[in-house]
């Protein structure tokens, strides 16, 4: 009775070998209790050799390895799965902590961008840049003009005072029609070409000083004579029999001349964009242009640009400009004008500058003394500095007055219509 | 490493696998049961294709089940799984309608219990006083097997009973046994 108390015993279930044996007898006594008393507590075993037992074949071995191979490629599978589950878990780890980042990132690099711009606009596309880069070129310009002038009256100082004379006189007049903005091409033309025809004729034996005659004045935007006159000048220089160069420089000077002029007209009638409009002559260019009237344009236009503050040191810059600009400012005009002149631009400096009421009060002070086609001008910019404003009822009355005017006719009457639509 | 795997115990290996993921130790474990899943397929197909197909099938889905399942009793749950695989195929094709007795697991999930009972001083007098108490042909066939040592052939031959007969007598002597003993406060 005593075997009894070894009723539950504890044993691994039976391997393949014990298996087969306990199927074929092949046991030994001892080991058969041993197997069937673990039988009588595992039902997974006992069910087994239920199975087995009526079985034709015992344990067909290739098919349990069959199983085997496929159960161990799926259980590798599957452990494959959970490898790369856990690698996108961490990999979706640090993709969280990206974007828990991706705000503070975006808003970095948007301020970054505004800094970056802000840097930009202020060095390079502030209105007080541009207006500086202006300045700076018309003084360029300017500084070409003292240098070319310097090198023509060295040049000229070989020439006979007679012929120098001559010429100058022949074209002063002229002079001061132009510093006015009248054209007179066709009949002016003729005159210059005949100048420098006799000018060459007489200084034939004048020897070269510089060879930096060149085209005086070549740019893109820079309106030349029309074909015609062009080619009545290369005529003329042809039958002049002319084998010097400075055939060429006169002729080209000639170019330069009605260019400026021309240029000028244009800066006139719109002067709203002469701030961005380059006087384009280079150094060597200007100087064959040889010409009072030219140099005199050129400050016209850089005064028009420059600061009234920095307008007086322009101004002194140059003792042969300055000269020069005496001897045709007192022709050109009157003082009083030439003050109105000065406010004008100044008004405009201010107007583009979007100061408008120091562009109102210069532009107002301009108006008093200016002239009949200078008071037209001042008129249409005094009344859209009052409009930038807002003080439509200071700019009604101005645009009404510009209404007959040929030039502003149409911006006025549209002003009109705009303000009343308001 | 595989050898160290082969000395670890199902529940060792069973944690191997969950916690480390090694799919080594889990083809170790189930390679202890391959034939044993086939023998119970064999039992209720009688045919070898069909419990081949059986086993294939239920350590696939032991794989997935594992993951789900807090697993104290390996060798029952296995057996758990593979029969009622094996009934469910065959109520599919409505060859056999055989009832589940669950009985039989609850026994061996109870094993670590049944082995406590071991250790106890007064077990074997109840155990002397509860025989009496069981149906005769299993209290018969216990006292052929553990105390005259028999094999379950002998007991065929000696009681005239078969030997699935035996073999249940045998088993389900044993367990009304212990739910006597149990009952009775040992």
């Amino acid at each position: 009775m005593a075997e009894l108390k070894n009723i539950w015993t504890s044993s691994d279930c039976l391997s393949e070998k014990q298996l087969v044996s306990y199927l074929e007898d092949k046991l030994e006594r001892e080991e058969i209790f041993m197997l069937e008393d673990h039988l009588s507590g595992c039902a997974l075993c006992s069910d087994a050799i239920d199975g087995l037992m009526d079985s034709d074949i015992l344990l067909p071995s290739d098919a349990l390895t069959d199983i085997e191979e496929r159960t161990n490629s799926r259980i590798q599978y599957e452990t494959d799965q959970v490898a790369l589950s856990n690698q996108n878990q961490n990999l979706k780890g640090h993709k969280g902590k990206k974007k828990r980042f991706a705000p503070f990132a975006a808003a970095a690099s948007i301020l970054l961008l505004i800094f970056g711009g802000w840097i930009v606009y202020s060095k390079y596309l502030s209105p007080q840049h541009t207006d500086h880069a202006t300045l700076a070129k018309s003084q360029e310009v300017k500084g070409d003009y003292s240098e070319s002038v310097d090198e023509n009256s060295i040049e000229l100082s070989g020439i006979e005072t007679e012929s120098k004379d001559k010429f100058s006189k022949k074209r002063e007049p002229k002079i001061a029609n132009k510093s006015q903005g009248q054209k007179e091409a066709p009949s002016e033309l003729e005159e210059v070409v005949a100048a420098s025809k006799t000018f060459v004729k007489e200084n034939k034996a004048v020897p070269r000083v510089k060879r930096r005659a060149k085209p005086a004045v070549v740019a893109k935007n820079i309106p030349t004579l029309s074909k015609p006159a062009i080619a009545k000048l290369e005529e003329d220089s042809k039958t002049l029999d002319v084998s010097d160069r400075r055939q060429s420089k006169i002729s080209s000077a000639v170019v330069a001349k009605q260019s400026a002029e021309e240029k000028r007209d244009i800066a006139y009638q719109s002067p709203s964009v002469s701030n961005t409009y380059q006087v384009p002559i280079s150094r060597g260019k200007a100087k064959d242009l040889e010409s009072s009237e030219s140099i005199s344009a050129v400050q016209k236009q850089s005064q028009y640009n420059a600061s009234p503050k920095l307008k007086s040191k322009k101004q002194g810059m140059s003792r042969s400009s300055s000269v020069l600009k005496e001897t045709a400012g007192d022709e050109v005009a009157g003082y009083g004008k030439k003050e109105a002149t000065d406010d004008y631009s100044d008004g405009l400096y201010y107007y583009n500058k979007q100061e408008y009421r120091k562009s109102i009060r210069r532009l107002s002070k301009a108006l008093k003394d200016a002239s009949a086609e200078q008071k037209e001008d001042i008129q249409y910019h005094l009344a859209m500095s009052y409009l930038k404003l807002g003080r439509d009822d200071q700019a009604e009355p101005l645009l009404d007055a510009l209404k007959k005017s040929s030039k502003y006719r149409i911006q006025s009457e549209r002003m009109i219509q705009e303000i009343q639509s308001r | 490493m595989a050898r160290q795997l082969k000395n670890l115990d199902d529940l060792e290996l069973l944690r191997l696998y969950k916690e480390n993921n090694k799919a080594e130790a889990l083809s170790i474990l189930f390679k202890r049961y391959y034939h044993l899943v086939y023998g119970v397929g064999m039992k209720y197909f009688k045919n070898s294709e069909r419990a081949k197909d059986i086993t294939s099938h239920v350590f696939e889905k032991l794989i997935k089940e594992l993951k789900k399942h807090d697993i104290e009793y390996f060798k029952a749950w296995l057996y758990r799984v593979a029969r009622n695989e094996c009934l469910m195929e065959i109520r599919k094709n409505k060859t056999i309608t055989k009832p589940i007795d669950e009985s039989r697991v609850e026994y061996m999930e109870n094993e670590e219990e049944l082995h406590q009972l071991r250790e106890k001083e007064d077990l074997l007098s109840k155990m002397e006083l509860e025989i009496k108490h069981i149906p005769k042909e299993q209290r018969d066939c216990i006292m052929l097997f553990y105390l005259k040592r028999k094999t379950y052939k002998e007991i065929c031959q000696e009681t005239g009973f078969t030997f699935m007969q035996v073999k249940s007598h045998i088993q389900n002597g044993k367990r009304n046994l212990k739910n006597r003993i149990l009952k009775a406060g040992g």
